[in-house]
């Protein structure tokens, strides 16, 4: 139980870092745009990267992309018009 | 006849929310996608070759294949499977196939999707987003939330089996997103541990409830907090039959490319509960104790600047109830090295380190296709 207590205490910590330093590199980005804003190069470069590296746009034909898109959306709780500007910006690359 | 009265409930309850948000739809700005009337389809997936010793006992190969197909036939309507085909013991060549979901799904509106079949367990971030090998770090998974070695059972499933909805909006300047489900729900064993891996027919025909919500409050998606909620009734009609079980966990993810490098924070906790129960296969069968169960894993990625090297450092967590045989409180170390082949493929070199087991050494070659 004290080892429980001391582990949470420590993700207590580095939340309230990570908290912080967000907060901080926030202030410094583009605050013109906004999240429901963003295009589909933004969006692609600041969400694939959470959970893997980004892959190339001609890593795929576009009816791959849209499949694949598609798929990522159920995963990652995008909105249908994010996943269909991501799927757009990569296949508009694609050519 | 209550259950089943619940259970249909929440069923039609479901369906109704399903009628009620595609109408909306109509007006949606999904609905004014032109359909080309092209199916898209692709096979992606992940394949690896895994290498692990402990104990100076030597080592063992594994292998698998990972195959994921994923399938738009229209803009609304979309199909995605996972087969895992492993190949466990090479002298034996024994291995298994399974199905690791296969979920159908429609497009309700722009922020909802109504999905069905069996589909990766949405509790915390792991399962559902992080284990495929390619894109797990590490050499393995964390313990009791991905991982079961000494006799430790799990505190999540890989899948449920099941409906629900989900999807994402915005707030102001943060993102959200959600998942609600029904589940067959999973099933306490004898050692009063739970089977989350029941994926047949409801065993006490009473669904269990679950969901997950996200989110990401900068508008650069750089930081994610999770919070998710599970409760269900565990036990078969006969036995057990007053046991609940319920789920809660919470998750994080912190991505950040500096000058200096990628760095990666990830981390979860689940905290499992179960109603007061007797389990005669405990160390004191037919006593009643507090069957509570936790575990969590925080782990820090960091990318050297323009290098395919990679390293990967986590503590994971344990804790069990004294009286239980499943397993005993634990805190494991894995760090390792990556290197990148390419976005997709990696090769992964790792020990692992626990208080109470034997140091560990594992190599893993994977990649995503």
């Amino acid at each position: 139980m004290k080892k429980m207590k001391k582990f949470i205490r420590i993700i207590g910590i580095l939340v309230t870092g990570v908290l912080i330093s967000v907060n901080l590199s926030s202030c410094t980005s583009n605050k013109t745009v906004t999240a429901s804003e963003q295009g589909g190069a933004q969006l692609w470069a600041n969400n694939c990267v959470r959970c893997h590296n980004m892959p190339p746009p001609n890593a795929f034909s576009d009816y791959e992309w849209d499949a694949i898109a598609n798929h990522m959306q159920k995963i990652a709780g995008f909105t249908a018009t994010d996943v269909n500007k991501v799927a757009e910006f990569l296949k508009s690359a694609n050519h | 006849m209550k259950n089943y009265t619940l259970k249909s409930g929440t069923i039609l309850s479901l369906l109704l929310f399903f009628v009620v948000a595609n109408s909306f739809a109509q007006h949606s700005e999904i609905s004014q996608i032109p359909v080309d009337n092209q199916s898209k389809f692709a096979m992606v997936g992940y394949a690896t070759a895994n290498y692990f010793s402990k104990g100076g006992d030597g080592g063992f190969m594994s292998s698998t294949f990972n195959p994921i197909f994923v399938y738009k036939p229209t803009d609304k309507l979309s199909f995605n499977a996972e087969l895992e085909i492993v190949v466990e013991d090479p002298e034996a060549w024994d291995g298994s196939l399974a199905l690791e979901f296969a979920e159908l799904a429609y497009q309700l509106n722009n922020n909802m999707t109504f999905y069905a079949g069996k589909f990766l367990s949405p509790i915390g971030t792991y399962q559902e987003r992080y284990h495929p090998a390619w894109i797990n770090k590490s050499i393995n998974g964390p313990i009791a939330i991905m991982n079961e070695v000494n006799g430790i059972k799990r505190l999540q499933g890989d899948s449920e089996l099941g409906m629900g909805l989900k999807g994402g909006f915005y707030a102001a300047n943060a993102r959200l997103n959600y998942n609600v489900y029904v589940t067959n729900g999973p099933k306490v064993n004898d050692d009063g541990s739970v089977d989350w891996n029941n994926v047949g027919p409801d065993n006490n025909n009473s669904p269990a409830i679950g969901g997950r919500i996200g989110i990401l409050p900068f508008s650069n998606s750089t930081f994610e907090l999770g919070l998710s909620g599970y409760r269900g009734k565990a036990g078969d009609k006969s036995a057990y039959s007053n046991v609940n079980v319920t789920l809660f966990a919470f998750d994080l993810n912190y991505v950040k490319q500096t000058d200096y490098g990628k760095f990666g924070l990830k981390g979860q906790y689940n905290g499992q509960y179960l109603s007061d129960g007797t389990f005669p296969e405990t160390k004191i069968a037919f006593e009643s104790f507090n069957n509570n169960t936790s575990a969590s894993y925080l782990q820090l990625a960091y990318r050297f600047p323009s290098s395919k090297f990679e390293l990967v450092n986590r503590i994971a967590n344990f804790n069990v109830p004294n009286q239980v045989t499943w397993g005993a409180d634990q805190t494991r170390f894995t760090t390792g090295i990556d290197y990148w082949l390419s976005w997709n493929t990696v090769f992964k070199l790792g020990v692992d380190f626990a208080n109470n087991d034997s140091t560990g050494i594992g190599f893993t070659f994977a990649m995503g296709l």
